[in-house]
């Protein structure tokens, strides 16, 4: 089912991670898919996986959850180790029959590539997973905020993005809805060529469109009548302060990033 | 207060003559009142309620919320925060995804400061009787819970007036029950001034004080009883009666001498019982 | 066209944290052309049950016959089946798509490769059955007011010549005008077609007024499949489901207890009238 799609679903829990502030927490990923692409050995990767697995031990989010986010992925996964396998020249020939050969290259090559997609879709999984979409929003908002005096704007990003997540699953659960329904009235949306279902889904994106076209218009209103003129002037529930747990947060981000260097990139 | 004087308004399409929606509406509505319109699909009624907060401007007339003109371009937003909307489809008003965020919002918008924000939105969820949900995600809601936090963000502008416009339309009894338990809590007990822009009878009958609106015209303003009364003219403008209401309608017309202002199934039953033990 | 259904059950997202029994063990019979009223509250499962009765759900465990047909089969031709068993969604009018309302009503025929000719005449019929003009056919079905568009709505599945028909809240969001004109084109389509109808609503005064038999679901289960007159007798057990019954029904039983017997089966204003007068003339 479409609703079952858990990438970019905020679950909220009262764990540490969810605590963290949430400019930190997006530095700290992006820091954190950096340090991802310069694991290469046992050691490297054993740090990173224990990393990853105390964040979700910590952020008391369910092992399944975590492992569910990798399954829309796993196509791409799959892809880019296949290619790895199968094009990457080598001298240490594994296996080989006519033109296809296996090098150890490949191999290690693939492992690689897998390992880092998988740790990058846990990663900002869990970021996403533990940090409620406003404060995503507003963590994106203020860190954006000093490019806003080169025109950038970053409210209106910030907005834009809020709403967004706010109707994914009400879209998706929209989607579901019609093609029910189109289905009901005879629609095919499984058998016959790309084209032919291509066109099969028109009857499904036309309502949906104008659907979301009345949505924005009422949500719009709605948005009025609430006192909404821009980023001026407005305040915000939660002030963002620097505390403990970032902190200590940021103690251990750096630990993690001098193992990693140290082992990474000094290969010591 | 709420002053409606001579209210018109034109929907200008973008071909062919506008068109009159509202007709010379004239209008008073005291602090702390409970006023439903009523009226059917196309009759004007949410054209007027979008009048009230400055979201339409009149084509003639004027709206005066505490004295103050909703034309009046400075005060913008002092009239919507003390004149807030909900509308039918709680989808479509709920900004954020998590139930406490979406709350928040229009304090935000009014740079109300954080820690008063904080009090506002506990006060205004529990209000609406949903702190327990507070940090909740909207989107897992009921259609009652998801209206009742839509109110509840309205009710954290803190306004003295709430339009609501069909807030019942889409939800399942259960929801409406909320709802409409919502709406009574928050006249009775804060004091707030609900104007239900409605086409169902049975919630309209809860108001003390119904305005029917067809054609953009104001047909009867009076109470409850007093409104119901006209069957027959409901029934032309498309409107129903409550079925007890019809009921002693129908009894009436078969020589049956008994009230005409029947509303609740107790004052029916009362009502045919005395009738039955006299004759 | 006979439905019976025997012992299903379905479970939503096995496995998930959101796992729940949509539907528990059900089992019922509807006889060619009878009006059945199904009530239940958002959640209750109703909704899985009608989308199982058309095969866009099919059961975990149990078995549907629609006329005699097993549609819980392995090879069985669900498009078929869906062609036969029009099934009208909440707010239909969010599924219009075409640029004419001809269009759009053709658009379900034209799945099941039907002729130009056979969908020419299919949508005369359907369009003046949900009681709208025939120059309606060539504006766009996006101008139209919101009860116009939902009868376009319904005759879109309506072109699809079903023997029996499910409507899932067909009143939803309209005003008492636009309420009365849909009630009274689906009792039409089951007086004069003869349609066996499923009529999924909230309001107990709409479902007395109209159907033959009522069916109640409650937490994925049938709680009660009986008459009117029999459902309406036990105002309690309906109580503890959360759902009232008409308000002509509880002044007659309320009458009843202060010892004013006038008799069963009034769930109606015209029967409550009739027997209000009658009791009168019999006392004086």
């Amino acid at each position: 089912m479409l609703t079952d799609i858990t990438l970019g679903q905020y679950f909220p829990i009262d764990s540490v991670i969810h605590k963290i502030d949430p400019r930190a927490k997006i530095l700290f990923t992006l820091f954190y898919i950096i340090l991802v692409f310069l694991a290469d050995s046992y050691v490297t990767y054993g740090l990173v996986a224990l990393f990853s697995i105390s964040v979700v031990v910590l952020s008391k989010i369910k092992f399944t959850v975590v492992l569910k986010s990798l399954k829309p992925m796993l196509f791409v996964i799959i892809i880019t180790a296949v290619i790895n396998v199968f094009f990457t020249s080598g001298t240490e020939i594994l296996w080989s029959y006519k033109f296809i050969k296996i090098t150890k290259t490949g191999v290690v090559n693939a492992v690689n590539m897998a390992l880092r997609l998988i740790f990058l879709v846990v990663g900002s999984s869990l970021l996403t997973y533990t940090t409620s979409p406003i404060m995503l929003t507003d963590g994106i908002e203020r860190l954006l905020k000093p490019f806003s005096k080169i025109g950038l704007p970053s409210h209106e990003i910030a907005m834009m993005m809020t709403i967004a997540l706010r109707f994914i699953p009400t879209l998706l659960e929209e989607t579901e809805k019609i093609m029910t329904a189109q289905k009901s009235r005879g629609a095919d949306f499984e058998s016959g060529n790309i084209i032919k279902r291509a066109k099969a889904l028109i009857p499904v994106l036309i309502p949906l469109f104008i659907n979301s076209f009345k949505r924005a218009d009422e949500l719009a209103t709605a948005m009025e009548c609430r006192c909404y003129r821009g980023g001026e002037g407005r305040t915000r529930l939660r002030v963002l302060k620097f505390g403990i747990i970032d902190l200590f947060s940021l103690i251990i981000m750096l630990v993690f990033s001098i193992l990693m260097i140290t082992f990474g990139v000094l290969n010591i | 207060m709420i002053e409606v004087k001579n209210l018109s308004y034109f929907y200008e399409a973008e071909e062919g003559t506008p068109e009159k929606v509202l007709d010379n509406i004239n209008l008073k509505i005291e602090d702390g009142e409970f006023v439903a319109v009523l009226g059917h699909n196309g009759s004007g009624k949410s054209t007027f309620a979008k009048h009230l907060n400055a979201i339409l401007q009149p084509t003639d007339g004027y709206i005066y919320i505490d004295g103050v003109s909703t034309s009046n371009d400075e005060m913008l937003w002092n009239i919507r925060s003390k004149v807030g909307m909900v509308f039918q489809n709680p989808d479509n008003q709920i900004v954020a995804s998590v139930v406490e965020e979406d709350v928040a919002f229009a304090p935000e918008n009014l740079g109300v400061k954080p820690e008063e924000i904080r009090k506002r939105v506990d006060d205004a969820l529990d209000a609406v009787d949903m702190t327990e949900y507070k940090n909740h995600s909207s989107h897992m809601l009921s259609g009652g819970q998801k209206q009742r936090v839509a109110i509840a963000g309205i009710i954290a502008m803190k306004p003295s007036i709430i339009v609501m416009d069909e807030p019942t339309a889409m939800l399942d009894p259960i929801g409406r029950r909320e709802v409409m338990k919502t709406i009574e809590h928050l006249n009775s007990k804060y004091n707030i001034t609900i104007i239900l822009i409605t086409h169902n009878m049975d919630e309209a009958v809860k108001a003390k004080r119904v305005v029917v609106i067809d054609s953009g015209k104001i047909l009867i303003d009076n109470t409850p009883k007093n409104v119901f009364k006209n069957v027959d003219m409901l029934h032309k403008i498309g409107l129903d009666v409550p079925q007890v209401t019809m009921l002693a309608y129908k009894l009436r017309e078969n020589g049956v001498n008994i009230s005409d202002d029947i509303l609740t199934v107790d004052e029916c039953t009362q009502e045919i019982y005395n009738y039955v033990n006299k004759g | 066209m006979s439905i019976k259904v025997e012992n299903v059950s379905f479970v939503y997202g096995k496995g998930t944290p959101f796992e729940k029994k949509a539907v528990d063990d059900i089992s019922f019979c509807v006889k060619k052309g009878e009006f059945i009223g199904l009530i239940g509250h958002t959640g209750s499962g109703k909704s899985t049950l009608i989308q199982m009765l058309n095969g866009l759900i099919k059961p975990d465990s149990g078995k549907i016959f629609i006329n005699g047909c097993d549609i819980t089969a392995d090879k069985v031709n669900l498009k078929e089946i869906r062609s036969k068993i029009g099934l009208v969604f909440q707010y239909p009018e969010y599924q219009l798509f075409e640029e004419t309302v001809y269009k759009d009503i053709a658009y379900g025929p034209s799945n099941f490769n039907k002729s130009k000719e056979e969908i020419d005449s299919v949508i005369n019929e359907v369009i003046s059955l949900v009681g709208l003009d025939s120059s309606i056919l060539e504006k766009s079905p996006f101008e139209l007011s919101g009860g116009q568009k939902r009868r376009v709505a319904i005759a879109g599945v309506l072109a699809m010549s079903p023997d029996i028909l499910i409507l899932d809240e067909p009143t939803a969001g309209l005003d008492p005008a636009g309420r009365n004109d849909i009630l009274a084109c689906i009792k039409n389509l089951h007086e004069q077609k003869g349609m066996t109808v499923i009529l999924v609503s909230h309001s107990m005064e709409d479902i007395a007024n109209n159907v033959d038999k009522i069916m109640i679901v409650s937490d994925a289960k049938l709680v009660s499949f009986d008459y009117p007159s029999e459902i309406f007798k036990d105002s309690e057990m309906l109580k503890n489901i959360g759902l009232n019954v008409p308000q002509v029904t509880r002044v007659v039983n309320h009458l009843k207890q202060k010892g004013i017997n006038l008799g069963n089966n009034i769930y109606t204003v015209e029967a409550a009238v009739d027997a209000i007068l009658k009791y009168v003339k019999e006392e004086s």
